[in-house]
């Protein structure tokens, strides 16, 4: 968060008070996510290290079994290459179509305000029922496959192809692209009509193109909305639950569903394993953020 | 671009977004939609006489969730709007370290949070309570709230706070009559999102409530297991209603000239 500011008119209070001042404004947050967020989390942790566990005795100490059969379940590397997959394609496509439709819409001046408010209409929608619509419009059953057989594309249920809960996630890729896409698109529609309006203003008068006005001065300036919305939906695609749940396959499952699986198992001898599943997917989408940041960072700098 | 794509891409973007919404409000009113026809060929409203029966699980699952996420979004909001204004307005020691925090919960899916804090809740008491279910919402909606509210804040004059300080007005006075107009789009867009997010959440709810916490979203799982499709349809659509009529009352902030939106692109 790149938000700094300064004023003109520094208050008059003493230090010691303005520090106190700042303590309670952040103390309910810090107290909501140190103790929840963090709380959980390490415990998390501990207990994929197979302590506090319900069925092993913990004075066998830390060990990093659970870590060795997770990372040896074909399924759980067969499910990261899905996961790692779908969530890269869901956070470049709404990324690009999203970007491709903002421009779009802001250049129409018909009916402006209702494709905007259109566009809003699914972004409270929950995830949950997005995956529902998903579900009854693209099954083989779906209203997509009644259309493409009344028109004689396709001849019954079975000549359909398998879009929801197929092998290759496409049905969540698509449940995931309806909600990101417009939710990447309020996003940059938001930052498009910030102080780059008057910025392009200048470069218009100035005798810009409207193409070199696009590449010099308008994308590099809502690029930073940019890159903050696309980490946001890398990390919900790549962790969230319901979607893959409704909309997915046994095998090979999205990571956050094996994860479910280990952590609801009749056999508790499994809950380490969904724990250090928990972890690994935490520290692999750190991990991925950071390189982007990084990569990204530098990118913008060279601008 | 001599050739106007722009029309067709927009057309086609609009009929994906409403398309899926049709087939739910079709099925929620079918009687009986065999495969090859095209509409339904009759109607009922069968499935909208179960979702209001008093005691059915639909409207039992409307009280607890809008119990839930009344009290979420209002604490959320709060909360997370004072570090919001810490954010923006101060700089502190760790501060850094402290929007760091307020970031991680993004990154860190909600899974892997709540089965690690269940052993917690289960010593306190807390599974299987209204009370718990809120603390672990809490969780994912105050991270959006900071968030929004920082932007929100870094646009705030506090000359006018001071304005009102010298003209002799209580601070309860200068907070009530000066702040919150000023920053009511950035709330008014964080209670949104802090009430669509806990109303929508439904792996914490099932781990903390273990399953006797019935909000919204565990009913409409359990119909989907079952092949009652009207009844799923009227489910979903009695689910998206609250987030709609929200929806209706704060979209003028999200997409203006003072968008709060723009609280998330500064990632």
């Amino acid at each position: 968060m790149g938000v700094e500011t300064k004023r003109a008119t520094p208050t008059t209070f003493p230090v010691r008070e303005k520090r106190i001042r700042v303590l309670w404004l952040i103390l309910p947050t810090l107290l909501v996510l140190g103790i929840l967020f963090l709380g959980g989390f390490f415990f998390g942790v501990l207990q994929s290290f197979g302590l506090f566990s319900v069925v092993v005795d913990d004075s066998s100490g830390v060990s990093l079994d659970a870590y060795r059969a997770a990372l040896a379940s074909e399924k759980v590397r067969a499910g990261l290459a899905l996961t790692f997959r779908i969530a890269v394609l869901a956070t470049v496509l709404s990324t690009i179509i999203a970007l491709i439709l903002a421009i779009s819409i802001s250049r129409t001046k018909r009916f402006q305000k209702l494709i905007i408010s259109l566009t809003q209409f699914n972004i409270p929608i929950p995830h949950v029922v997005a995956a529902t619509a998903i579900l009854l419009t693209f099954s083989q059953s779906g209203i997509i496959s009644r259309v493409s057989n009344a028109i004689g594309l396709t001849e019954g249920t079975s000549d359909f192809p398998i879009i929801t809960n197929d092998p290759s996630g496409f049905g969540i890729l698509l449940s995931f692209l309806w909600k990101e896409i417009p939710f990447m698109c309020i996003l940059i529609l938001g930052a498009l009509r910030g102080p780059v309006t008057a910025l392009d203003e200048t470069a218009k008068t100035l005798g810009a193109s409207y193409s070199y006005r696009l590449r010099k001065v308008i994308i590099p300036y809502i690029f930073p909305s940019i890159l903050s919305g696309t980490i946001i939906v890398f990390a919900f695609t790549f962790g969230s639950f319901e979607v893959p749940f409704i909309l997915g396959q046994p095998y090979p499952p999205m990571l956050s569903v094996a994860t479910y699986e280990f952590y609801t198992d009749r056999d508790l001898v499994n809950r380490p394993i969904a724990m250090a599943l928990a972890t690994l997917t935490s520290l692999s989408i750190a991990f991925l953020v950071l390189i982007y940041m990084r990569v990204t960072r530098r990118e913008t700098r060279k601008k | 671009m001599k050739f106007n794509l722009r029309i067709p891409i927009i057309v086609l973007f609009l009929l994906y977004l409403f398309v899926p919404f049709i087939s739910i409000i079709f099925w929620s009113i079918a009687r009986g939609w065999r495969f090859p026809e095209l509409l339904p060929t009759s109607y009922s409203l069968r499935a909208f006489e179960i979702a209001i029966d008093p005691s059915g699980d639909i409207v039992q699952g409307v009280i607890t969730s809008t119990l839930i996420a009344l009290v979420v979004g209002v604490s959320a909001t709060l909360i997370g709007s004072f570090a919001g204004r810490a954010i923006a307005m101060h700089n502190f020691r760790l501060k850094k370290s402290f929007q760091f925090l307020v970031l991680a919960p993004l990154i860190v899916p909600g899974l892997a949070v709540t089965m690690g804090i269940q052993i917690l809740f289960i010593r306190y008491g807390l599974v299987d309570t209204v009370l718990g279910v809120c603390l672990a919402h809490l969780i994912p909606t105050v991270p959006y709230v900071v968030m929004i509210m920082t932007g929100t804040f870094a646009n705030f004059d506090r000359a006018y706070e001071e304005q009102g300080q010298v003209l002799g007005a209580s601070r309860l006075t200068v907070v009530r009559k000066v702040t919150i107009p000023m920053v009511i789009p950035g709330l008014s867009v964080s209670f949104l999102f802090a009430f669509v997010i806990s109303w929508s959440e439904y792996i914490l709810t099932l781990l903390v409530g273990g399953g006797s916490i019935k909000t919204l979203p565990l009913v409409l799982f359990s119909f989907l297991r079952g092949s009652d499709l009207p009844l799923v349809g009227a489910a979903s659509i009695v689910f998206m209603i609250p987030p709609l009529i929200l929806l209706r009352f704060t979209s003028k902030y999200l997409v203006g000239r003072s968008s709060s939106m723009t609280g998330l692109g500064s990632v």
